[in-house]
């Protein structure tokens, strides 16, 4: 191709020629296209999407303001791509630049008064960037913006708010050329249509040919045995430390940070002779540099990671991927599996460790889902209106806007293309007034309208508090860790931090560490030369089962079957199923698809009944409450509600709370009155409440604090609870209201399934187990509490049994 | 309704979160934060001017109910200084009881609005200022002094749990002979948990006071 003849060339001196991907995405973008590029990780994206703009800043010396921008989810990313893009414009007089968090003021001073040629981002910075009036100027020249690992923005409210600054980018600068990069996914065309502005013409740029997978599964030895619960997994420690050889550099995936830091120390005591390093999401940005430096020129043996390694930069060096526990979606084992060096012609290898016997069987599922090819379906999002009302601040910042403008300007984009006028409307108002009702928040503006109909900023301290909480990723209150007179080491959550007292010892960041004092917003600590047990926790960790997985699940266990070629070792792996399933059936515990497995019990927590329909957390988080709602219309009943992957439990003191279950199961799982039920059980058990936290705070509702935070802003403080009960009590139709209980039903649920489970259950048979004791398939239910509430008695009477079964206050 | 021996006197811990002196025909509140909500609507925050209004409407009752001819605040009368005159202007309109008879302790949101308060009318007290055999303050004090204290500041709590239920209430809070905390008058604050074990809690559940010994554990 002759228009790229600079970047071919410059491609060539460094030994390498234009890939047939790369060929197609630079055809695209120079017939002016929007596009997705769709391909594995190590395959020359990055030049794929932005070869236009390389070539044109080679070819010119001149300087024309920004050209690119290119958006990233991660920060870590950014510094990567940074060095990536640099490269080919060494010999030029054009400036790569990073905007992220990190950015320390003076950079992003400068950066305002030269731009660079290319910006790198996040999400969030962008944001910032455009609540200026700076933007006009800044923006006004760019060509084409990019948005990388878009598999992992789509269905989030960051990506809708990537969307909107997209939007106003165009505003900014008519001709922009919108680029898309993304992992393998599900459903290319979709995401290539969420992508764009609505009604344009977009090109798919889609992989030759998936790299072909191969897993292996680590069986517990002879001398080793699999429990039933558990998600730390380290009852295979010695096998994995075993299998792990020096100068073979390996990445172990676990789920959670606190998994990953427990496994950091197992391992770097029992293979001292290794190097083994560290990595998550929680530690300082230098330490995670140093790990991905040495990531990259293979001076590292063993790398304990979460998914804050999941995504984007390519680690050359790394020889092998073994994931602990289940990676729970069929697309992030592929994505995890990966990140491995890619040699031509030879199959992608991961190593799968259970952390519990019934892992064994989610393998199976998940090899049988790969092959398969059903990857998880992108649940596209409609807009929200939280993430909304944030934007339009910010646009406001940037200059008065009119609502007739922003209003096409909005449903541009593909999430709000349906978007009601009137819905609009009443936002613009809640602006204004802070609700739909005129009178009932007298003083309130964030917005005013001039005399043009424009809406502005109220004031200087709302511009100044707005500019403070960008963002949609809803945070826990941290605290860094600094050592004393020391590094920082990275951040623990406030609520482990409030627990600690002067002495205490805990382990983070891969050290043992004793706590000294809180100062300054910062937690400070020495070295400790005692052991100790104690891991801070980080909310959120959790990850959730597919549907894909859990609908494969459910084939397998009516269909048991020998595994799917894909597994390097089926045959053990047959056999270790086989002999789990038995063990299940000593205790009475027999699974298919036939029946409902029903099982009862008694503790001294109460009586427990735990059902099993194997459909997926998502599911059965709706099917729990509705069930208890449904049991709780019966009879006067407190019951707790606790769900997992494969099954859900009901918790109460009164063990005829369940009776209905047995005697008429088809009314209770009767989709008749289904939304209404579901609704009123929703409201119950509190799930709404605590999915309001994160609209309040992206609604611009909740301050939470900053550590060096002036007094007034304390003032400003409150918890998302006092605000959801005075919204709920004084404006219960409040838009944000709406928002929670749709994000609820949105993301919290799956209502088309739940009804498609509800007519499998009505009409199955239960089968009903009574054992003295909890069963196996039950342990992690019992075990790993995390559990809603839903009561239709008097709270005096919940008190009065409280007290009685009083024994843990604090 | 529920009485309390403290400082040699009987009080009557109320569910309306006021604490009320038949002898002496006195109600005592604390932290009612007026123009709280006014603060967070200025911020660009919607919370509802009724949750003030319904604050002040049963404060109204309380001292109607009761007959008290005088009112005590212990502190944080005001959120802030920011809409403060006006607030409690509002306040002191709908009050039954003239502004001379409204002894406020001066707390730590009351002090940047002291000047606003004094244009009121309503009666401005240091913090601590002993009243009869007691003393009322808005700040705890941090260990046990002579003189009983009955003080705000907390806005104190009591969770109960079991293995299957947790519940919240606002309480009374009693350490010993010294000290008495009242709840935050008003319903638009969270709060401390005070622990049990530690102090007599008395919680307030629906429209009852309980008293510590209905609460402590029945094994």
């Amino acid at each position: 191709m002759t228009v790229f003849g600079p970047l071919v060339a410059w491609m060539q001196q460094q030994g390498y020629a234009p890939t047939p991907m790369q060929l197609e995405a630079w055809g695209n973008a120079q017939a002016h296209c929007h596009q997705l590029i769709v391909s594995p990780t190590g395959s020359g994206k990055t030049l794929a999407a932005t070869g236009m703009i390389l070539n044109q800043l080679l070819s010119q010396p001149t300087h024309g303001g920004l050209q690119m921008v290119y958006i990233t989810p991660l920060r870590a990313l950014s510094r990567d791509l940074e060095k990536t893009l640099r490269t080919p414009l060494a010999q030029t007089r054009h400036r790569v630049a990073g905007r992220t968090g990190d950015t320390t003021p003076s950079e992003r001073a400068a950066l305002l008064r030269a731009p660079p040629a290319i910006l790198i981002t996040t999400p969030e910075s962008l944001c910032q960037l455009l609540a200026s009036p700076k933007a006009i100027a800044l923006f006004a020249n760019v060509q084409q913006v990019v948005i990388d690992e878009w598999h992992d923005l789509i269905a989030t409210k960051r990506g809708t708010q990537c969307l909107l600054a997209i939007a106003r980018l165009r505003q900014l600068s008519p001709r922009l050329l919108i680029t898309g990069c993304s992992a393998t996914l599900a459903e290319p065309e979709a995401a290539l249509t969420a992508l764009i502005p609505v009604g344009a013409a977009g090109r798919l740029v889609l992989p030759q040919s998936p790299r072909p997978l191969q897993l292996s599964v680590l069986l517990p030895s002879a001398s080793e045995s699999l429990p039933w619960a558990g998600q730390l997994g380290l009852s295979l420690l010695g096998s994995v430390s075993a299998s792990l050889q020096r100068a073979q550099t390996t990445l172990v995936f676990t789920n959670t940070r606190n998994q990953a830091e427990q496994w950091y120390q197992a391992l770097a005591i029992i293979r001292a002779d290794l190097r083994v390093a560290l990595h998550h999401g929680s530690l300082d940005a230098s330490q995670r540099e140093t790990v991905e430096a040495g990531l990259k020129d293979g001076s590292l043996d063993v790398v304990v990671a979460t998914s804050a390694l999941d995504l984007g930069v390519d680690y050359p060096a790394v020889e092998r991927v073994i994931q602990i526990g289940s990676p729970r979606t069929v697309a992030r084992m592929v994505q995890r599996a990966g990140r491995a060096r890619h040699r031509p012609g030879t199959a992608v290898e991961l190593t799968l460790v259970p952390t519990h016997r019934l892992h064994l069987l989610e393998y199976q599922a998940l090899a049988d889902a790969f092959s398969a090819q059903s990857l998880e379906p992108i649940p596209l999002t409609t807009g929200h209106l939280d993430v909304l009302m944030q934007h339009l601040v910010t646009l406001a910042l940037q200059a008065p806007w009119h609502p007739e403008i922003v209003y096409t300007e909005v449903t541009s984009v593909a999430a709000y293309a349906d978007l009601a006028r009137a819905t609009f409307d009443d936002l613009v108002q809640v602006l204004q007034t802070g609700s739909k009702h005129l009178t009932q928040y007298p003083e309130y503006q964030r917005l005013v309208a001039r005399e043009d109909h424009c809406l502005q900023i109220a004031t200087p301290t709302i511009a100044r508090r707005h500019r403070l909480s960008i963002g949609t990723i809803v945070a826990h209150a941290s605290l860094r860790v600094r050592v004393q007179r020391g590094a920082v080491l990275g951040e623990v959550e406030e609520s482990f931090a409030a627990r600690l007292k002067p002495g205490d010892c805990f382990r983070f960041a891969g050290r043992v560490l004793e706590y000294v004092r809180i100062r300054d917003g910062e937690l400070w600590v020495k070295a400790a030369r005692k052991v100790a047990q104690e891991v801070p926790r980080w909310t959120g960790g959790r990850l959730p089962m597919s549907q894909t997985l859990a609908d494969h699940m459910v084939a397998r266990l009516s269909h048991p079957r020998p595994s799917a070629p894909c597994l390097v070792n089926a045959t053990a792996l047959d056999q270790a199923v086989e002999e789990t399933r038995s063990v299940l059936q000593r205790f009475g515990v027999q699974v298919d698809s036939e029946h409902l497995l029903v099982e009862t019990f008694t503790t001294r927590d109460g009586a427990h009944c735990v059902c099993y329909p194997f459909g997926g957390w998502l599911v059965h988080q709706a099917l729990g409450p509705l069930l208890a709602y449904r049991l709780s219309q019966q009879r006067d009943v407190t019951l707790t509600v606790t769900v997992n992957d494969y099954g859900l439990e009901l918790l109460s003191d009164d063990p005829d709370a369940f009776t209905p279950l047995r005697t008429d199961p088809s009314r209770l799982f009767s989709p008749t009155a289904l939304l209404d039920d579901l609704q009123a059980a929703v409201n119950l058990a509190e799930l709404t409440r605590r999915e309001f936290r994160g609209v309040a705070r992206i609604a611009g509702l909740l301050f939470e604090g900053y550590p060096h935070q002036r007094k007034s802003l304390r003032m400003l403080q409150s918890s998302a609870g006092i605000l959801f009960d005075v919204l709920t009590t004084y404006d219960p139709d409040h838009l944000l209201l709406e928002q929670t209980r749709r994000d609820v039903f949105e993301t919290a649920f799956d209502i088309d399934r739940l009804r498609v489970l509800l007519a499998r259950l009505q009409s199955m048979p239960v089968r009903w187990i009574t054992p003295g004791q909890p069963t196996p398939l039950s342990l992690p239910l019992v075990h790993d509490r995390l559990s809603s509430r839903l009561s239709s008695e008097s709270v005096t009477k919940r008190l009065a049994k409280c007290l009685r079964g009083f024994d843990a206050i604090d | 309704m529920q009485s309390i021996e403290f400082g040699g006197l009987t009080w009557i811990a109320r569910a309306d979160r006021s604490l009320w002196h038949p002898e002496t025909g006195s109600l005592v509140i604390a932290d009612l934060h007026l123009a709280k909500s006014h603060y967070f609507r200025r911020a660009g925050i919607p919370i509802s001017d009724k949750i003030e209004q319904e604050d002040v409407f049963r404060l109204r009752q309380a001292l109607l109910e009761t007959a008290a001819t005088s009112l005590w605040i212990l502190g944080d009368l005001v959120h802030t200084s920011v809409g403060a005159s006006t607030h409690v202007s509002r306040c002191l309109e709908a009050l039954p009881l003239a502004a001379s008879e409204i002894h406020v302790i001066v707390g730590n949101h009351d002090q940047p609005a002291a000047r606003a308060l004094t244009e009121t009318g309503v009666c401005l007290h240091p913090d601590p200022t002993p009243w009869g055999c007691v003393t009322f303050a808005h700040v705890p004090a941090q260990s046990p002094t002579e003189t009983a204290c009955i003080a705000g500041h907390l806005h104190p709590m009591v969770t109960y749990r079991s293995r299957r239920d947790r519940l919240r209430f606002p309480c009374f809070a009693q350490w010993g002979t010294h000290q008495l905390v009242l709840p935050a008058f008003t319903h638009f604050s969270g709060g401390v948990d005070i622990d049990p074990r530690h102090a007599w809690c008395y919680p307030i559940v629906d429209t009852q006071v309980l008293s510590p010994h209905q609460t402590s554990p029945t094994i």
